[in-house]
Protein backbone atom coordinates (compact mmCIF):
# COMPACT_ATOMS: atom_id res chain seq x y z
CA UNK A 1 0.00 0.00 0.00
CA UNK A 2 1.36 3.45 -0.90
CA UNK A 3 1.20 5.80 2.04
CA UNK A 4 2.30 9.32 2.78
CA UNK A 5 3.07 10.42 6.31
CA UNK A 6 1.82 13.81 7.46
CA UNK A 7 3.37 14.92 10.74
CA UNK A 8 1.60 17.55 12.79
CA UNK A 9 3.22 19.31 15.73
CA UNK A 10 0.11 19.02 17.89
CA UNK A 11 -0.42 15.32 17.24
CA UNK A 12 1.58 12.59 18.95
CA UNK A 13 1.14 10.14 16.07
CA UNK A 14 1.59 10.64 12.33
CA UNK A 15 -1.53 10.46 10.17
CA UNK A 16 -1.07 7.68 7.63
CA UNK A 17 -2.69 8.67 4.37
CA UNK A 18 -3.91 5.99 1.97
CA UNK A 19 -2.99 6.32 -1.70
CA UNK A 20 -5.04 9.01 -3.48
CA UNK A 21 -8.36 8.02 -5.04
CA UNK A 22 -8.27 8.23 -8.83
CA UNK A 23 -11.11 8.79 -11.28
CA UNK A 24 -9.83 5.90 -13.39
CA UNK A 25 -10.05 3.44 -10.48
CA UNK A 26 -13.52 4.66 -9.60
CA UNK A 27 -14.72 4.26 -13.18
CA UNK A 28 -13.31 0.74 -13.28
CA UNK A 29 -14.97 -0.10 -9.95
CA UNK A 30 -18.44 0.99 -11.03
CA UNK A 31 -18.11 -0.74 -14.41
CA UNK A 32 -16.73 -4.02 -13.11
CA UNK A 33 -18.52 -4.42 -9.77
CA UNK A 34 -21.94 -3.11 -10.76
CA UNK A 35 -21.85 -3.63 -14.53
CA UNK A 36 -22.73 -0.01 -15.21
CA UNK A 37 -22.46 1.54 -18.67
CA UNK A 38 -20.61 4.81 -19.39
CA UNK A 39 -23.46 7.17 -18.53
CA UNK A 40 -24.39 5.24 -15.37
CA UNK A 41 -20.74 5.25 -14.32
CA UNK A 42 -20.65 9.01 -14.84
CA UNK A 43 -23.70 9.40 -12.56
CA UNK A 44 -21.92 7.35 -9.89
CA UNK A 45 -18.76 9.47 -10.17
CA UNK A 46 -20.74 12.67 -9.80
CA UNK A 47 -22.74 11.20 -6.92
CA UNK A 48 -19.51 10.14 -5.19
CA UNK A 49 -18.15 13.67 -5.51
CA UNK A 50 -21.42 15.18 -4.25
CA UNK A 51 -21.34 12.87 -1.23
CA UNK A 52 -17.74 13.87 -0.52
CA UNK A 53 -18.55 17.59 -0.83
CA UNK A 54 -21.48 17.08 1.54
CA UNK A 55 -19.22 15.33 4.05
CA UNK A 56 -16.61 18.10 3.86
CA UNK A 57 -19.34 20.70 4.37
CA UNK A 58 -20.70 18.82 7.38
CA UNK A 59 -17.18 18.41 8.77
CA UNK A 60 -16.38 22.11 8.36
CA UNK A 61 -19.61 23.05 10.13
CA UNK A 62 -18.89 20.56 12.92
CA UNK A 63 -15.39 21.94 13.47
CA UNK A 64 -16.93 25.30 14.33
CA UNK A 65 -18.90 23.79 17.19
CA UNK A 66 -17.83 23.12 20.78
CA UNK A 67 -18.98 19.49 20.48
CA UNK A 68 -17.09 18.93 17.21
CA UNK A 69 -16.03 15.38 18.06
CA UNK A 70 -19.60 14.30 18.76
CA UNK A 71 -20.81 15.87 15.51
CA UNK A 72 -17.95 14.46 13.47
CA UNK A 73 -18.42 10.80 14.47
CA UNK A 74 -21.50 10.36 12.21
CA UNK A 75 -19.72 12.25 9.42
CA UNK A 76 -16.90 9.71 9.49
CA UNK A 77 -19.40 6.88 9.76
CA UNK A 78 -21.02 8.20 6.58
CA UNK A 79 -17.61 8.48 4.90
CA UNK A 80 -16.87 4.85 5.80
CA UNK A 81 -20.02 3.67 4.00
CA UNK A 82 -19.34 5.99 1.09
CA UNK A 83 -15.78 4.72 0.62
CA UNK A 84 -16.99 1.12 0.79
CA UNK A 85 -19.48 1.81 -2.00
CA UNK A 86 -16.69 3.55 -3.96
CA UNK A 87 -14.58 0.38 -3.67
CA UNK A 88 -11.99 2.20 -1.55
CA UNK A 89 -11.45 -0.25 1.30
CA UNK A 90 -8.29 1.40 2.64
CA UNK A 91 -9.99 4.78 2.84
CA UNK A 92 -13.00 3.11 4.49
CA UNK A 93 -10.68 1.67 7.14
CA UNK A 94 -9.16 5.14 7.58
CA UNK A 95 -12.62 6.65 8.15
CA UNK A 96 -13.62 3.84 10.50
CA UNK A 97 -10.45 4.37 12.54
CA UNK A 98 -11.23 8.08 12.93
CA UNK A 99 -14.87 7.31 13.81
CA UNK A 100 -13.75 4.86 16.51
CA UNK A 101 -11.23 7.34 17.94
CA UNK A 102 -13.89 10.05 18.05
CA UNK A 103 -16.31 7.75 19.84
CA UNK A 104 -13.59 6.46 22.16
CA UNK A 105 -12.37 9.91 23.19
CA UNK A 106 -8.90 9.25 21.73
CA UNK A 107 -7.00 12.45 20.79
CA UNK A 108 -7.14 13.11 17.03
CA UNK A 109 -5.81 15.90 14.85
CA UNK A 110 -9.11 16.71 13.18
CA UNK A 111 -7.86 19.48 10.91
CA UNK A 112 -4.93 17.30 9.84
CA UNK A 113 -7.31 14.45 9.02
CA UNK A 114 -9.56 16.71 6.96
CA UNK A 115 -6.48 17.90 5.06
CA UNK A 116 -5.40 14.31 4.39
CA UNK A 117 -8.89 13.56 3.05
CA UNK A 118 -8.96 16.63 0.83
CA UNK A 119 -5.53 15.85 -0.63
CA UNK A 120 -6.35 12.17 -1.18
CA UNK A 121 -9.65 12.98 -2.89
CA UNK A 122 -8.49 15.97 -4.95
CA UNK A 123 -8.74 14.21 -8.32
CA UNK A 124 -12.35 13.15 -7.78
CA UNK A 125 -13.42 16.54 -6.43
CA UNK A 126 -11.65 18.40 -9.26
CA UNK A 127 -13.16 16.09 -11.87
CA UNK A 128 -16.63 16.85 -10.55
CA UNK A 129 -15.99 20.61 -10.47
CA UNK A 130 -14.62 20.53 -14.04
CA UNK A 131 -17.67 18.55 -15.21
CA UNK A 132 -19.91 21.08 -13.50
CA UNK A 133 -18.22 23.89 -15.43
CA UNK A 134 -18.66 21.97 -18.70
CA UNK A 135 -22.38 21.64 -18.02
CA UNK A 136 -22.96 25.34 -17.32
CA UNK B 1 -42.24 -3.53 -8.07
CA UNK B 2 -42.67 -0.17 -6.32
CA UNK B 3 -39.66 0.68 -4.15
CA UNK B 4 -38.83 3.37 -1.63
CA UNK B 5 -35.13 4.03 -1.06
CA UNK B 6 -34.43 5.74 2.25
CA UNK B 7 -30.84 6.94 2.29
CA UNK B 8 -29.10 10.25 3.07
CA UNK B 9 -26.00 9.58 0.94
CA UNK B 10 -25.97 10.64 -2.74
CA UNK B 11 -23.92 7.71 -4.00
CA UNK B 12 -25.88 5.02 -2.13
CA UNK B 13 -29.13 6.52 -3.43
CA UNK B 14 -27.78 6.60 -6.99
CA UNK B 15 -26.53 3.00 -6.76
CA UNK B 16 -29.81 1.67 -5.39
CA UNK B 17 -32.08 3.63 -7.72
CA UNK B 18 -30.02 2.64 -10.77
CA UNK B 19 -30.03 -1.03 -9.82
CA UNK B 20 -33.67 -1.21 -8.73
CA UNK B 21 -35.22 0.98 -11.43
CA UNK B 22 -34.67 -1.98 -13.78
CA UNK B 23 -37.47 -3.70 -11.88
CA UNK B 24 -40.01 -0.90 -11.46
CA UNK B 25 -40.63 2.53 -10.04
CA UNK B 26 -38.27 3.89 -7.37
CA UNK B 27 -38.93 6.76 -5.00
CA UNK B 28 -36.31 8.24 -2.69
CA UNK B 29 -36.41 9.78 0.78
CA UNK B 30 -33.40 11.25 2.58
CA UNK B 31 -34.40 10.41 6.15
CA UNK B 32 -36.88 8.37 8.16
CA UNK B 33 -39.36 11.22 8.56
CA UNK B 34 -39.54 11.83 4.81
CA UNK B 35 -39.92 8.10 4.30
CA UNK B 36 -42.89 7.87 6.66
CA UNK B 37 -44.57 10.77 4.84
CA UNK B 38 -44.09 8.96 1.52
CA UNK B 39 -45.35 5.68 3.01
CA UNK B 40 -48.46 7.37 4.43
CA UNK B 41 -49.20 8.97 1.06
CA UNK B 42 -48.78 5.62 -0.67
CA UNK B 43 -51.21 3.94 1.75
CA UNK B 44 -53.68 6.81 1.29
CA UNK B 45 -53.46 6.35 -2.49
CA UNK B 46 -53.98 2.59 -2.00
CA UNK B 47 -50.72 2.05 -3.84
CA UNK B 48 -48.29 0.98 -1.11
CA UNK B 49 -44.63 0.18 -1.58
CA UNK B 50 -43.66 -3.42 -2.29
CA UNK B 51 -40.14 -2.90 -0.98
CA UNK B 52 -38.45 -0.37 1.28
CA UNK B 53 -34.67 -0.14 1.60
CA UNK B 54 -33.65 1.65 4.80
CA UNK B 55 -30.27 3.04 5.71
CA UNK B 56 -29.91 3.25 9.51
CA UNK B 57 -27.82 6.26 10.43
CA UNK B 58 -29.59 9.29 8.98
CA UNK B 59 -30.40 12.77 10.29
CA UNK B 60 -33.87 13.73 11.59
CA UNK B 61 -35.07 10.12 12.01
CA UNK B 62 -32.94 7.02 11.68
CA UNK B 63 -33.88 3.87 9.79
CA UNK B 64 -34.57 1.74 12.86
CA UNK B 65 -37.05 4.28 14.23
CA UNK B 66 -38.72 4.65 10.85
CA UNK B 67 -39.00 0.88 10.48
CA UNK B 68 -40.74 0.59 13.86
CA UNK B 69 -43.11 3.41 12.90
CA UNK B 70 -43.86 1.62 9.61
CA UNK B 71 -44.74 -1.57 11.47
CA UNK B 72 -47.01 0.39 13.86
CA UNK B 73 -48.73 1.98 10.87
CA UNK B 74 -49.23 -1.44 9.30
CA UNK B 75 -50.59 -2.94 12.54
CA UNK B 76 -53.19 -0.18 12.71
CA UNK B 77 -54.23 -1.06 9.15
CA UNK B 78 -54.30 -4.78 9.91
CA UNK B 79 -51.37 -5.44 7.61
CA UNK B 80 -49.25 -8.18 9.14
CA UNK B 81 -47.30 -11.23 8.00
CA UNK B 82 -47.31 -11.64 4.24
CA UNK B 83 -49.29 -8.39 3.83
CA UNK B 84 -46.61 -6.29 5.53
CA UNK B 85 -44.16 -4.30 3.43
CA UNK B 86 -40.93 -6.11 2.62
CA UNK B 87 -37.96 -4.28 4.15
CA UNK B 88 -34.24 -4.56 3.51
CA UNK B 89 -31.83 -2.69 5.75
CA UNK B 90 -28.70 -1.49 3.90
CA UNK B 91 -26.14 0.09 6.21
CA UNK B 92 -22.51 0.40 7.20
CA UNK B 93 -23.49 -0.55 10.78
CA UNK B 94 -22.67 -4.21 11.35
CA UNK B 95 -22.95 -4.61 15.13
CA UNK B 96 -25.13 -7.45 16.36
CA UNK B 97 -27.38 -5.15 18.43
CA UNK B 98 -28.54 -3.26 15.34
CA UNK B 99 -28.93 -6.44 13.32
CA UNK B 100 -31.06 -8.09 16.03
CA UNK B 101 -33.16 -4.95 16.53
CA UNK B 102 -33.90 -4.76 12.81
CA UNK B 103 -34.93 -8.42 12.60
CA UNK B 104 -36.69 -8.90 15.96
CA UNK B 105 -38.37 -5.55 16.55
CA UNK B 106 -38.56 -4.27 12.99
CA UNK B 107 -39.20 -7.63 11.35
CA UNK B 108 -37.03 -6.72 8.38
CA UNK B 109 -36.59 -9.36 5.69
CA UNK B 110 -32.86 -8.83 5.15
CA UNK B 111 -29.93 -6.88 6.54
CA UNK B 112 -27.15 -6.01 4.09
CA UNK B 113 -23.94 -4.22 5.01
CA UNK B 114 -22.09 -1.79 2.75
CA UNK B 115 -20.53 -2.06 0.24
CA UNK B 116 -23.74 -2.64 -1.63
CA UNK B 117 -23.57 -6.06 -3.30
CA UNK B 118 -25.70 -6.16 -6.44
CA UNK B 119 -26.03 -9.93 -6.49
CA UNK B 120 -26.99 -10.24 -2.82
CA UNK B 121 -29.54 -7.44 -3.16
CA UNK B 122 -31.21 -8.87 -6.26
CA UNK B 123 -31.02 -12.37 -4.75
CA UNK B 124 -32.93 -11.24 -1.67
CA UNK B 125 -35.56 -9.47 -3.74
CA UNK B 126 -36.03 -12.60 -5.85
CA UNK B 127 -36.31 -14.79 -2.76
CA UNK B 128 -38.99 -12.42 -1.45
CA UNK B 129 -40.95 -13.08 -4.61
CA UNK B 130 -40.94 -9.44 -5.68
CA UNK B 131 -39.19 -10.15 -8.98
CA UNK B 132 -38.61 -13.29 -11.00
Amino acid sequence: MNTMIHRRENHPEPILSPAPVTVQNLQRHFREVYGFNISQTEVMLQSSAKSLEQAFGDAAAALEQANARQLLAPVFHGLKGLFLNMGEKVWAAFARDVEEKLKGDVPVDLKGIITVLRVGLTEVLDYYRDKGKENT
Amino acid sequence: MKTLIVEDDFLARALLSTLLSEYGICHVAVNGREALDAIERAFADEDPYDLICFDIMMPVMNGQEALLELRKMEMEKGLTGQDATKVIMITAIDDSKNVMTAFRQGQCEAYLTKPLDRHKLIGHIKSLGLIT
